[in-house]
Formats: C-alpha cells, structure tokens, sequence
C-alpha cells in the first residue's frame, strides 16, 4: 500500500476494506456474543476483559504448543470460565451488572498485564507468531473489489459470518430462541411456563464469554501475532455499541462491525499517509464516531424489557 | 365411575409459608373435585395468592403436603406443577407482551431447546380450542397490543392447551369490566363441564356466588370456614373473611363542615402525559371539615386534577388558593409546606419507594422529621413510624420492613397514616381504596371521616359511587376536564350522578 495512492482507487479501495473486514472479525464476535447475552437480559460490559483474557490465553497456548486452534480453543475457554465469574455475580447474586462488569474489566486488564510480564518479561519484544493465513475462496475470490475484500480473509473471518448466522437462525427459528428473548423480556412470566431463568441466563452469559474469547483469538493470532498490553483497546464497548444499533439482530450486528472496522481501518491509513489532523484525533476516530451513531441512531429503540435486572425468583 | 376419578383432584394438606417471620399461610388443608368451581374467598394479604404461588410451585412451602389425584407430589417449578396438570392464571399476567399468542404458547410447547419452532402446529391447536371453549381472540397480535380482558383469554388459552385439569383462577375478575365478566363465567362452565377443577379466587362475594359450587375462606393465612355456595349466607362469609364484623357506615351523620375556605381553585388547565390537554379550567372550592367526592368515569382528568391540586403536576393556567394564600404552581414543596397531604392513586411506587424500608418510606413528604443537631434522629423517626404503623393497624414485621413487602392494603394505611401525621389542612386522596378488600376500605373511608372531623378538607376520587354517597358531604361531577355538577348526596340519585358523568344534563 503506498502512501500517494489516490483515495479512490480501486486498488486502494480494496485494501481498505479488505483491512476493514480484518478489524471487523473481533467486533463481530462480540457482537455476536453479546446480542444472545442481552436477549435473555444481561449485559455484556464485561466483555472487554473476556477479550483480554481470551487475547491472551490463546496467544500463551499457540505459542507454548505451536497449534493455532489449541490456541483459539484455549483463548473461547478462557473468555467462558472468565465470564462465569460474572455470570455467578450478577445472575445468582443479583448485583448491578455495571458494576460488576466494570470491575472486572479493570481485573482483567491487571491480570493479562501482570501474567504476560511474569511469563515473558518487561521487554517489549515479545516473541511473534505464525498468524492464520488468509485463504482465497475459489471462484468468489476472482469477483472484482468484493472478490478482494470479502473472499480474501483468514478463517476466522468466515466462522464469524456462520455464528453469526447460526445465532440468528437459532434466535428466529427455534424454542431456544423464543425462550431466550422470553427470559430477556419478562423472567417472572418465563418462569411460570417453565423456563428455568437462572440458568438460561448464566449460560447465555457464558456464550457471550465463549464468542468474546475468541475475539481476543482473532486480535492476536489473526492479525497481530503477539500479546501487547491492553491490545483490545476498547473494542469490548464499540460491540455494546453495535448490539444497540443492530437491535440485538446478529446479522445486522455483522454489518455494523464491518462499518466500524472499516472506519478503523480508514484511519490507520489516514494516519500512514499524514494528515493535517493530529494523529490522537485520528485514533479517537472509531470512538467518537460510536458515540456519534448512537446519539443520532440510538433511540427509538426497544431493548429487552428486562435488560441488566436483576431477577429474584422468589419476590412478592 | 373408575377409581381415579373419584379421587380428589388436588389436595393440601397443612401447607405452611412463611415470609420474614410473618407466616402468609398458616397451615392450609384444601380439596377440590373434579368438575367443580371452589372459590377462595379472602382479603387482601389472607395468603391467597401465596397459597397458589405453592401450588404452582413457584414458592417452596416451609411445611405440609401436595397431593394430586391421590399421590403426594413435590412442586418445586412451575414446570413441575404443569407436568401434575396443574395450571394457573396470574392476576398479572405471565405473558411475554412482544410476543403473539402463538408465540407465548410454543414457550410451553412439547420440545426440548433446541427444537425448530412449529407455530403451525400450535396455532392449529390453539384455533380448535378456541371453537371448543368459545374464545374469541387474535392469535397473532404482540399480546401487549390487547385489551387485558384478551389477555386472560390467551392465558386461559395456555392452560387449555397444556391440557391441565387443575385450573387456578387468580382474581380474574379483577382486572374485567362487568360486562366482560360474563364471557369468563361461560369459559368456566365449559371447562367445569369438561370435568376440570376450578379454583376461583376473588374478594368479590356477589361473583362467587354466581360461579362456584363450593366457598373456602381464608384469613390471616388460615382457613377460616367452608361452605356449599348454594347454603351460604352472605353475612356469614363476610364474617369469616374479616374476622370481624365490618364497620357499619350506613348510620353516619355528617355534620355540616366549618365555613372557612381550605382550599380554592379556578381556570385550572392541565396536560396529561401524552401532552393531551384534560383539564379545561376547573373551578372547585373546598372547606375545612368537608369531604368533597370528584365522580367522573375515568379519563376525564381526574388523575391530572388531583395531581395539580398535590402539586405534583404543574397546571398550564389557573390559581390555587390554600387558606386565601395563592400557590407558586411551580413550587411541589411548597404544597407540603402548606399541608396538602396526597395519597396518589398509584401506591406502590408513587406513594412509596418499594425498596425502602418503612422509616424511610415515612420520611417522604415529610418536612417536620424529627433532628438531632441537624440531622435525621433515625430512632425517633422509627419510633414515630412504628406508633402511626400500630395506631393504623398496619400488619407488617415492623419499620425496617421494605414497603414492597407490604400488602396493598397494609400499604395504603401506612400511606394514610403518614399524610393524616401533621392533621393536613387539605387531603388529597386519589382512588384510596381501589383494589382493597372490604374491611381495609371501610378502615380506610373511616380514618377519612375522622380526618375531617378533625377540621381537614378532603378532596376523594373515587370510581366507587357507593363510597363516595356515604362519605362526602358534597359530589362534583367531572367531565372532559371539567365540573359539571355539584350535589349534594342526600339530595341526589346514583342515576343523577351517572347521567353528569356520562356528560348529560340532569
């Protein structure tokens, strides 16, 4: 990619994109994860850390075993087993899933920070991986632009756009579905047709801690190759974003992502080829545009009833 | 008949729970039969409604025994109640209200969690139990776009469907216009017909009679008598569900209210929340030692009305005069200041804040708490708290009680008994006894009459014309934000009244 590219190119273009769909894959996930978490009512803040944890685990375990998938595998189990922490908290124990959820965010942050300078030092030099390769779908692949961008990208790209279609047929088309967005909406009447509400909840949560490690996966065996400190850089809170204004619709979900991946993208270009603008702004881009969409697109809205109640089984 | 038959379809036998110390059923033994309508009769807070929240397994009783169709069972999820055929409808509602009625029912459809959905299937079910039982209803409408009277129907429509035979009927008449009720009444003939058993809960004497075979009682959590509806004698249950006798009102002598003015108002104009203007400049004078009823039938601006004259709504144009003073309309506290009490229609969460306790609950809409070097004295405002409770019989675990745990009816007393503390120059009571049961109403309307003996002008909203006849001195009708009459009850007629709220000229 040069840097005197003009902006309208079709190669530039491609490129640009084609980097979006990259920076999308994580906000998929999430997304993904999230939207089934928030139908049955509990909220995903914590999903920066599972992203952490998952970022990380999935990193230490490629690393230690040499396999890519050992590390994914590691990486989804570590967002799950992370997320049941909240899930116990905020669902069993009926806290406030802000809180809890911000707390924890701030102990991942900590932990990730302090297991990867315990195991690989203060150095920044941490050693890089193998990262997926990118496979070119035959035949798709040969369609000018879209071919580029779209049929161009590595596995984990394409498994995000099947969860997310997995997850959508399974919220339209089956009893799980109906009952997930039956305990989201009204726990006590989803109760008394037999819905066991505690657990349904914990364990959508527990998807939403699944899908949220493999994002980290993505970040760091997808495009990075290595741990950096912090490496999810928000992410985790642009997903609550988008599960807003794709109105808890996964495939929506999926087109939000890969708008705010492309703004990602648009604006480490923008900062390669030097503009006037100072480049902080520049990487406050995709945050302030989240802020912006949902001021002018986020209302009108109608989420789960119950969202982020917590429900007492035996209230009177 | 074949054995099973003739066993009883449900029986309790010593059931027992208890909230925060405070037992709700009290060793309970009940029966029912098949084909038959047993009615259990209570007031608000006799442990009705945690009675049946056992039977559907959504409470654990702390003690006692379930038995259906002969063998002891243990309840302890409404799935479980549903597999012994039990079903229930709820005074509120158990319906998802985004979702149709086809949907709310493939909830409870056979199939584990990962089944595809068949609406087809159910909705071809659900269309012939609809022929069967005689239920007219949309099947496909977001159930929270339909009136409540359909609600019920689609929640009849779910037990039908999950073919129980135990049917539990929470107050169903409760949230019904009179003419609606009749339709319900049909519905439960055909299913009683169908050799279903029937458990009719209500507070309602004059339905119970029409609708059921058999009448248990229930008071303070027990069991207090048992009658064949076609022996019962009205007096008698009235009796067994108080405990006591009633207050007899039909004797009281009303003396003329003292001649200064407590409150004055004119050219009121007032929007609801829709931004809908329901006030359209009232004129209403009240004096002190005076009860004056506002009749009107709903929506024509009596919420908005007693919301300005608290202070709690801001009218767009008028004057309030309290003792000749007039209102900063903009000014809420400035009202209590002025001692206007309030007892808002909504009690529950206008009236209180459910999760406080009552001390703190008691200390709303209160200016004169009692202080220790400028700040709250926590323990006298308990003490003060914990006498008005046991002065108004409010029947709880004490002060530290959360409000939400209170029974309406409880709730509304300690509400009363907080505004009456100060002796208001001016009482505004919206809807005070909706929803009680009897003997907590008449507790309610006999602190009002006290209130005023005692110099208060009381402003009541009432739905409830029998209720406003016996105790207001004067009756002013409103009408599309209006008064459109004044009368007084000893000269007037209930059809008088209905022909002014109904917007003709008597």
């Amino acid at each position: 990619m040069s840097g005197t590219t003009s902006f309208f190119s079709s190669a530039f273009l491609a490129a640009l994109f084609s980097s979006g769909v990259r920076q999308s894959i994580p906000l998929i996930y999430g997304s993904v994860g999230d939207t089934v978490s928030e139908r049955a009512g509990v909220m995903g803040i914590s999903l920066e850390g599972e992203m952490l944890f998952g970022a990380f685990f999935s990193y230490l375990f490629a690393l230690r075993t040499g396999s890519l998938w050992t590390g994914v595998l590691m990486g989804a189990l570590s967002g799950m087993l992370s997320s049941l922490i909240v899930a116990v908290w905020s669902v069993l124990f009926r806290q406030d899933q802000s809180i809890i959820g911000i707390m924890f965010n701030i102990l991942a942050m900590g932990f990730t920070n302090f297991l990867n300078r315990a195991i690989f030092g203060t150095s920044n030099a941490n050693i890089s991986i193998e990262t997926f390769q990118p496979i070119t779908i035959p035949g798709l692949s040969k369609i000018p632009l879209i071919g580029e961008i779209f049929f161009h990208q590595d596995i984990l790209a394409y498994l995000s756009v099947v969860l997310a279609a997995a997850v959508f047929f399974m919220l339209r088309r089956t009893k799980l579905g109906l009952q997930l967005a039956a305990v989201g909406e009204n726990p006590r009447a989803a109760q008394a047709s037999g819905i066991q509400v505690y657990r349904l909840r914990i364990l959508a949560y527990m998807f939403c801690g699944f899908a949220a490690g493999i994002a980290g996966a993505s970040l760091t065996l997808g495009s990075v190759g290595t741990f950096t400190e912090s490496i999810s850089a928000g992410r985790g809170f642009i997903c609550l974003a988008i599960v807003i204004l794709s109105r808890w619709d996964p495939l929506a979900a999926v087109a939000a992502s890969f708008g705010f991946g492309s703004i990602q993208a648009l604006q480490i270009r923008l900062q390669v080829q030097g503009s006037a603008l100072p480049y902080q702004v520049l990487v406050a881009l995709p945050y302030l545009i989240t802020v912006l969409v949902l001021v002018l697109a986020g209302h009108n809205i109608r989420a789960p009833r119950e969202l982020g109640v917590p429900f007492e089984k035996e209230s009177r | 008949m074949s054995n099973e038959s003739r066993q009883p379809l449900l029986e309790l036998r010593g059931i027992t729970k208890i909230f925060g110390g405070v037992p709700a059923n009290d060793s309970i033994d009940l029966t029912l039969h098949r084909g038959e309508v047993l009615a259990l009769l209570g007031e608000n807070g006799a442990g009705k409604s945690t009675l049946m929240n056992i039977i559907y397994g959504i409470y654990r009783p702390d003690a006692g025994h379930i038995l259906v169709k002969g063998t002891e069972r243990k309840i302890s999820s409404p799935k479980d109640a549903m597999a012994c055929g039990i079903g229930m409808v709820h005074q509120h509602f158990m319906l998802i209200g985004r979702f149709s009625a086809v949907e709310n029912i493939c909830l409870i459809s056979a199939g584990g969690a990962l089944s595809l959905l068949d609406q087809k299937k159910v909705r071809d079910s659900l269309e012939e139990l609809k022929g069967r039982y005689g239920i007219e209803v949309d099947l496909d409408c977001p159930v929270e776009q339909l009136s409540i009277s359909m609600q019920q129907k689609i929640e009849i429509l779910k037990l039908l469907y999950t073919g129980a035979d135990i049917l539990i009927l929470d107050e169903p008449t409760a949230v019904l216009l009179p003419q609606e009720c009749g339709s319900l009444f049909e519905i439960i003939r055909h299913m009683t017909e169908q050799d279903k058993g029937v458990i009719f809960i209500s507070h309602k004497l004059d339905e119970v009679m029409e609708i059921s075979g058999r009448i248990d009682v229930l008071s303070h959590g027990r069991v207090t008598g048992h009658v064949n509806t076609a022996e019962a004698d009205k007096d008698l249950i009235v009796r067994m569900m108080s405990g006591d006798n009633v207050p007899d009102m039909s004797g009281y002598i009303k003396k003329e209210p003292r001649g200064e003015i407590a409150l004055s108002c004119g050219g009121l104009e007032a929007f609801d929340d829709r931004r809908v203007q329901t006030l359209n400049g009232v004129e209403l004078t009240v004096h002190r030692g005076e009860i004056v009823g506002v009749a009107g039938v709903e929506g024509n601006g009596q919420n908005e009305l007693a919301e300005v004259l608290a202070g709690v709504r801001r009218a767009s144009a008028g004057r309030i005069e309290v003792d000749g003073r007039e209102m900063d309309l903009s000014d809420p506290a400035g009202f209590i200041e002025c001692g206007i009490g309030y007892i808002p229609s909504d009690r529950n969460t206008v009236g209180t804040v459910p999760d406080f306790p009552l001390y703190e609950n008691w200390l709303l809409r209160n200016r004169s708490y009692p202080q220790k070097r400028g700040l709250i004295d926590l323990h006298a405002v308990q003490e003060q708290a914990s006498q008005a409770m046991a002065d108004f019989d409010v029947r709880t675990t004490g002060c530290l009680e959360r409000s939400a745990n209170l029974s309406g009816g409880n709730l509304q007393k300690f509400i009363l008994a907080r505004e009456l503390k100060n002796d208001p120059k001016v009482l505004i009571c919206s809807y005070p006894t909706r929803g009680l049961d009897v003997k907590a109403a008449w507790f309610i309307r006999s602190q009002l009459t006290k209130a005023k003996e005692r110099g208060t002008g009381v402003v009541l909203f009432s739905g409830d014309l029998d209720e406003l006849f016996a105790i207001s001195d004067r009756i002013v009708v409103l009408y599309r934000g209006k008064v459109v009459g004044q009368l007084r009850p000893e000269k007037t007629t209930t059809q008088e009244v209905i022909l002014l709220m109904m917007g003709g000229k008597p």
